[in-house]
């Protein structure tokens, strides 16, 4: 499953976290999660969009160090198409 | 080898209350270029202002309206609003036919749910929730 | 498995008309044929109680509409546990069969669909 992240709520994550079948993309204000998601959730698992990462002025954090993916448009709708389903979660 | 699947868009926020129109617009660019077709982008709750005839925005703003017309026009994407919806939220007044009035954009459809359930029993659909 | 849409309601009954949203998709959808399953999750779970008095607001009973769901086809209706227990609340099957899922039913259940909508 792939998990679309477009709000900053935590808590709303937690049942998704652990889970290896579940793919999370941030998306919009879900960037600004992943300080927080990193620490939970293997890399390989967690992405995040590069234009909003960009847009939301979090980019002092170094992402390369961090080894976090960030994706482009193109690669997030590849992993749309790849997953069985995709779950949105937002507030 | 299986088809290339496409998408089905559900935009349920309306523009400047959210992002969410403008990640669904970038969404079906990236797979246009990518070579998926977007069979639909259906739009319910407060999605349906997104088919305001009279959103205006200033120059420096990001134009909903004018992206979603382009994605129509260029891209032969149909935009669908949903009637019930719609007409619940003053886009959509009684019944044009018989004089009401509608402030729908000519780019936007107004149509039942069903049109968006009935392309999903096709699996090869995936549906994508904004 | 047979492939199924899910539908999850997250909002109390009369919070906005994300309730009816969530229950006239439902609707819509068995209407053409899908296999619809619906969940109610978080304030979702509200509208599971039985003695709501719309009437003093205006409204019609939410709990009255979910009533009628097996008419139209829709049969599996759950309800997220966890959201019952953070809620400390009651519920009583009633009119309505719903059956409560744990924590790892719930996630089965929604890495099983083949397209889920959230109201």
């Amino acid at each position: 499953m792939l998990l679309q992240v477009l709000s900053n709520n935590a808590l709303s994550l937690q049942p998704y976290i652990e889970d290896p079948d579940i793919t999370i993309v941030l998306l919009q204000d879900g960037v600004y999660l992943l300080p927080e998601l990193i620490q939970q959730i293997p890399a390989n698992r967690l992405f995040v969009l590069e234009s909003d990462w960009l847009a939301s002025g979090l980019a002092q954090i170094n992402l390369h160090e961090l080894k976090v993916n960030l994706i482009s448009a193109e690669q997030w709708v590849n992993m749309a198409a790849e997953h069985f389903n995709i779950l949105t979660l937002q507030s | 080898m299986s088809a290339k699947p496409s998408f089905s868009l559900f935009v349920s926020k309306s523009p400047y209350d959210s992002r969410n129109a403008e990640s669904a617009i970038t969404f079906c660019h990236a797979a246009i270029q990518s070579g998926y077709v977007i069979k639909q982008v259906f739009f319910y709750q407060s999605g349906v202002q997104n088919g305001s005839d009279y959103l205006s925005v200033n120059t420096d703003e990001v134009s909903v309206k004018s992206r979603w017309s382009e994605l129509h026009h260029t891209h032969n994407v149909p935009l669908y609003i949903c009637v019930t919806a719609a007409t619940r939220r003053g886009i959509l007044y009684d019944d044009v036919s018989k004089g009401g009035k509608s402030n729908l954009a000519s780019d936007f459809e107004a149509v039942g749910m069903s049109e968006y359930f009935a392309a999903l029993h096709d699996t090869s659909v995936k549906g994508i929730q904004f | 498995m047979n492939a199924y849409l899910l539908i999850i309601s997250t909002h109390a009954p009369y919070h906005s008309s994300a309730a009816i949203d969530a229950l006239e998709a439902a609707l819509a959808a068995s209407n053409v044929g899908l296999d619809t399953r619906l969940l109610f999750q978080s304030d979702g779970v509200y509208q599971l109680l039985g003695l709501q008095q719309a009437e003093t607001i205006g409204h019609r009973s939410i709990y009255k509409k979910l009533s009628a769901l097996p008419l139209f086809d829709i049969e599996h209706i759950y309800v997220d546990g966890p959201s019952i227990d953070a809620r400390s609340l009651q519920l009583s099957q009633g009119a309505i069969p719903w059956l409560e899922l744990n924590k790892n039913e719930i996630l089965s259940l929604i890495k099983n669909a083949q397209n889920i909508l959230v109201f």
